[in-house]
């Protein structure tokens, strides 16, 4: 009897009382409806911009530079995961974006890298941004600036 | 049937310890201290100040375009989702004090347009790895690249954590930063606020 009632602490002590665990695991991303805008950014500091391209030509066509007169240095950058699990970021050589579809720069992925702001960027400016295509050229963008993109 | 009475009262024992409905508690930080500025170079013990508010701190650096930003995006939502209350402190810590002076976070906030229970805090280089050490945030220097004007300029591989301090410095919660929903922490801090 007594083992019974020892057993029976035991599973209750164990069990039951815990909060679901999952809900403090890193979820899916709750990405923000796409479209073209880039962040506010600091005079001398950095800046990020978002958008999507279509590529309309029959062939693929590949993005190999990016630039923008706003910024001292612009380049197209990766955010990812590491291997041990640390947010970090690459740059992308270039991209590849076949026949008649989509390359999305979107918030914690591929983006826009605009690095010492030659001035401070806030709303409601815009920035303009020149891709450099293998195929299509120069195709240039203006981008409106948003803070606190939702 | 006498035998069995210490047995009744060991499982109602259990029964009120063990089940307390609050969250569990991750890492109790009240017995650590840490000298730090906020972006008005004004001193703050950290998180001695904030005892008796909830805080909900994110980790971030100002150079960093893309992840970072949406931590402080998530901080921002979840004020907003509580209208500014005064009984939760919202912060982001740099990991990357070298830039992040107090007028580099104050050039940050503005960006955000952020009100006073807001703040953004910085320290000398050992305190910020002692602070970050007590809360398992991890950075390293990933890449170094020559901007046009010949500076160097680092980016960090880092980690993406939001965290929930309870009114005594207790972590009860913790988040990838930059990719939880917000009514997550939302709800969470419903639950604890009752």
């Amino acid at each position: 009897m007594k083992t019974s009632v020892t057993l029976f602490f035991a599973i209750l002590f164990f069990s039951g009382c815990g909060d679901d665990p999952k809900k403090n695991s890193p979820q899916k991303s709750e990405l923000a409806k796409i479209e073209n805008w880039a962040r506010p950014g600091v005079q001398g500091q950095m800046s990020g911009a978002y958008f999507v391209y279509r590529n309309p030509l029959s062939i693929a066509d590949t993005l190999i530079s990016v630039y923008s007169p706003q910024a001292m240095m612009t380049q197209i950058h990766e955010s990812y995961t590491t291997e041990d699990d640390l947010a970090g970021m690459r740059e992308k050589a270039e991209i590849i974006v076949q026949a008649n579809q989509n390359i999305t720069l979107e918030q914690g992925g591929l983006h826009v890298m605009l690095m010492n702001l030659k001035t401070d960027l806030q709303e409601p400016d815009s920035v303009t941004i020149s891709l450099i295509f293998n195929q299509a050229g120069k195709v240039d963008l203006t981008l409106p600036v948003i803070s606190n993109k939702k | 049937m006498k035998s069995l009475f210490p047995s009744f009262l060991c499982i109602l024992f259990i029964l009120f310890t063990s089940c307390n409905t609050g969250p569990k508690v991750i890492d109790d930080l009240s017995d650590k201290s840490f000298n730090v500025v906020n972006q008005n170079g004004e001193p703050v013990t950290f998180p001695d100040d904030y005892q008796g508010k909830y805080v909900v701190v994110g980790f971030i650096y100002t150079n960093c375009p893309d992840i970072c930003p949406l931590v402080t995006q998530n901080l921002i939502k979840v004020q907003k989702e509580f209208n500014n209350p005064d009984d939760i402190q919202f912060l982001g810590i740099t990991f990357d004090p070298n830039r992040d002076t107090p007028e580099v976070l104050k050039s940050y906030k503005g960006l955000f347009n952020l009100d006073d229970n807001f703040d953004f805090l910085t320290a000398d280089s050992t305190t910020i790895s002692e602070l970050m050490d007590s809360v398992r945030v991890r950075s390293q220097v990933s890449f170094t690249q020559v901007r046009e004007d010949d500076k160097e300029v680092y980016f960090m591989n880092h980690s993406d954590k939001i965290m929930v301090l309870d009114k005594k410095s207790r972590v009860i919660f913790e988040y990838g930063g930059s990719m939880t929903p917000v009514n997550y922490i939302v709800e969470d801090l419903n639950t604890v606020r009752k």
